[in-house]
């Protein structure tokens, strides 16, 4: 099967700055992908221009349809949830579920029913009377009754206290993923997503500079605990940084081989956290 | 066309306030007005014994109970006409703000609160969108209102006719009769879509405006056309080619900025001076109502509207965002 996502030269600038320079991505179906950069770095256009919310240059098709054209038939098939509270706060919990079930044609009402029975939304409620947790728990179990073949985050876990941010990538992954559909996530909250991602694409200054499985970062990338008398051999092989805990010093390395690290110490996956603030060095400066 | 309906559905559930309730209370007020009306009437023919008073509530109260003559019912009848129209008018100065502020918002809110962004995840197109806004202000809210005003007028009818019962009269010679209800509901139900086009200019306008500002979209919709009122005014005073006032302020800015009142009335009295006499013609004639649709103005203003929709509906494909 053809890639779900495929991007080719993706452009776009405002007036004094370039959001997306010139980026190519492909995100295949089945996959969870997370779209990390910093502010700024062009994450919301990149999610904007796959939803056929903004104008660019470039090749983009989503599901096979080009998202400037062809958008609403793309929405048929693609959901998102594009940052907290964006549901109008007039809305009542009972006439979002009516309306969501009456505008979409994959929507499933009994699904989302029994997803919001788990919370304390009642139909008569108005959005403006939620929390913006229960804002958010509404919004997903709307979104989760739709049989969707793609789901678009962007940060849809702003704001939330740990709770609400926990149960809510819980849901989603008990309760909607499958093999037949695929998220592209963005967040900065890199930490909670860490082990649900199969994918990984760090973006900065409108470009991709990283783009790969979970599993080619477990190969390549790799961090290293090394004591004071070897530090300047694990400088010798050029890491992309080093920080000090305990007296020891910590390496993170790129497609070094693994064998020749084992010499110098403890080897471990690095965290995506870790990862990104390597790559990420020097962004705002 | 299912999800049309919806969508209108949806702008009901944002607007209910001004779209019922408002309707509800100016029916109300002039519901209890008249039993006031009433109320004092009955207290004072009760007092005096006598047929002088001259309270009126629709018809004067006075006569309707003293032995009216032939020519004073069908009196009572036009009279009984002329307040069930003023009724739904009345209904409709109301509706005419709400519509105003409402329309003005209708595609600014969405992306104030940026829940744009939830109604664009939603399979419907931004052109239903717009026109189920439209169908919503022109056709829905016009028939809310005009059902909930010819409510308060029948409950009217219906305390009138108590009124006359409890003074030994009959209702149904001096008041059904007389007056025309199921004629006048016939002529307000065609003056509905002449009302509808004559509304597309304010229509298009306001959304868009709502639709194409980044901030302040009263201030848009409002100076704008004010301002170019007044320039034009300026440029002819200088003595270069202009508009002329009058057509510039009544067929330009008026229409843009009024026309959610049914105000094609007294535009077509302003065009054809002396052409109309409500003793001759009946309370809002069928006539009166040709020569409505017959108006060039009426037809160059509605696609003037259309026109505007339009580029409503791409302003929403494009700006998601303030």
């Amino acid at each position: 099967m053809s890639a779900l996502i495929e991007a080719r030269g993706l452009r776009k600038r405002y007036r004094n700055t370039v959001a997306l320079d010139g980026i190519s991505f492909k995100v295949e179906p089945g996959r969870i992908v997370g779209l990390i950069g910093p502010n700024g770095a062009g994450k919301t256009t990149a999610l904007k221009a796959v939803l056929g919310l903004t104008d660019f240059d470039g090749d983009l098709s989503v599901l096979g349809l080009d998202p400037r054209t062809q958008r609403d038939r793309l929405m048929q098939q693609v959901s998102f949830i594009a940052d907290v509270a964006v549901l109008p706060r007039w809305l009542r919990v009972g006439d979002a579920v009516d309306f969501v079930g009456g505008v979409h044609p994959r929507f499933n009402r009994a699904r989302c029913e029994q997803f919001l029975a788990r919370t304390k939304l009642q139909s008569r409620m108005k959005v403006r009377e939620l929390s913006k947790g229960m804002i958010v728990q509404l919004h997903l179990a709307l979104v989760m009754a739709i049989d969707a073949r793609l789901l678009v985050l962007d940060e849809p876990t702003l704001g939330l206290d740990i709770l609400y941010r926990k149960q809510f990538y819980q849901s989603l992954l008990e309760d909607y993923f499958d093999a037949e559909k695929t998220i592209l996530v963005t967040t900065h909250q890199v930490e909670e997503v860490e082990h649900i991602l199969t994918d990984l694409m760090f973006i900065r200054d409108g470009r991709i500079v990283l783009d790969a499985s979970m599993d080619a970062i477990g190969e390549r990338y790799a961090e290293v605990l090394v004591n004071a008398d070897r530090a300047e051999a694990a400088r010798a092989l050029k890491p992309l940084d080093e920080r000090q805990v305990f007296g020891k010093s910590i390496f993170l390395f790129d497609g070094v081989d693994h064998a020749q690290l084992e010499a110098l110490g403890e080897i471990r996956r690095p965290a995506i956290v870790d990862l990104f603030v390597a790559t990420m060095k020097g962004t705002y400066a | 066309m299912k999800t049309f309906a919806w969508l209108v559905k949806r702008e009901y559930w944002e607007r209910r306030g001004g779209m019922l309730w408002a309707q509800v209370v100016s029916g109300g007020v002039l519901l209890l007005v008249s039993l006031v009306g009433l109320l004092i009437g009955a207290v004072v023919l009760r007092a005096h014994g006598g047929m002088d008073t001259q309270i009126n509530v629709g018809v004067p109260l006075g006569q309707l109970i003293g032995h009216p003559t032939a020519g004073q019912i069908a009196q009572f009848g036009l009279a009984l006409d002329a307040s069930m129209i003023s009724f739904v008018g009345i209904g409709s100065m109301v509706l005419a703000f709400v519509l105003f502020f409402y329309l003005l918002s209708a595609l600014y809110d969405e992306r104030r609160d940026r829940s744009i962004l939830f109604w664009k995840s939603l399979p419907v197109s931004d052109r239903d969108t717009v026109l189920a806004k439209v169908a919503t202000a022109i056709v829905l809210a016009p028939v809310i209102a005009m059902v909930i005003a010819l409510v308060a007028y029948f409950a009217v009818l219906i305390l009138l006719s108590l009124f006359a019962l409890l003074h030994g009269g009959n209702p149904v010679t001096l008041l059904w009769q007389p007056s025309h209800p199921l004629i006048m509901l016939v002529k307000l139900i065609i003056a509905l879509p002449l009302n509808a086009l004559w509304a597309l200019p304010t229509v298009g306008w306001l959304l868009l405006c709502s639709a194409a500002v980044r901030a302040a979209p009263f201030l848009w919709a409002v100076l704008l056309p004010l301002a170019a009122g007044v320039l034009n005014g300026v440029i002819g005073l200088m003595g270069l080619p202009s508009v002329p006032g009058a057509l510039m302020w009544n067929m330009g800015v008026l229409r843009l900025l009024g026309s959610t009142f049914p105000g094609w009335f007294g535009h077509l009295m302003a065009m054809q001076p002396g052409s109309f006499d409500p003793l001759r013609d009946g309370v809002l004639g069928f006539d009166l109502l040709g020569r409505g649709y017959a108006m060039p103005s009426l037809w160059i203003g509605a696609a003037i509207g259309i026109a505007m929709i339009a580029a409503a509906i791409g302003f929403r494909r494009r700006n998601s965002d303030l």
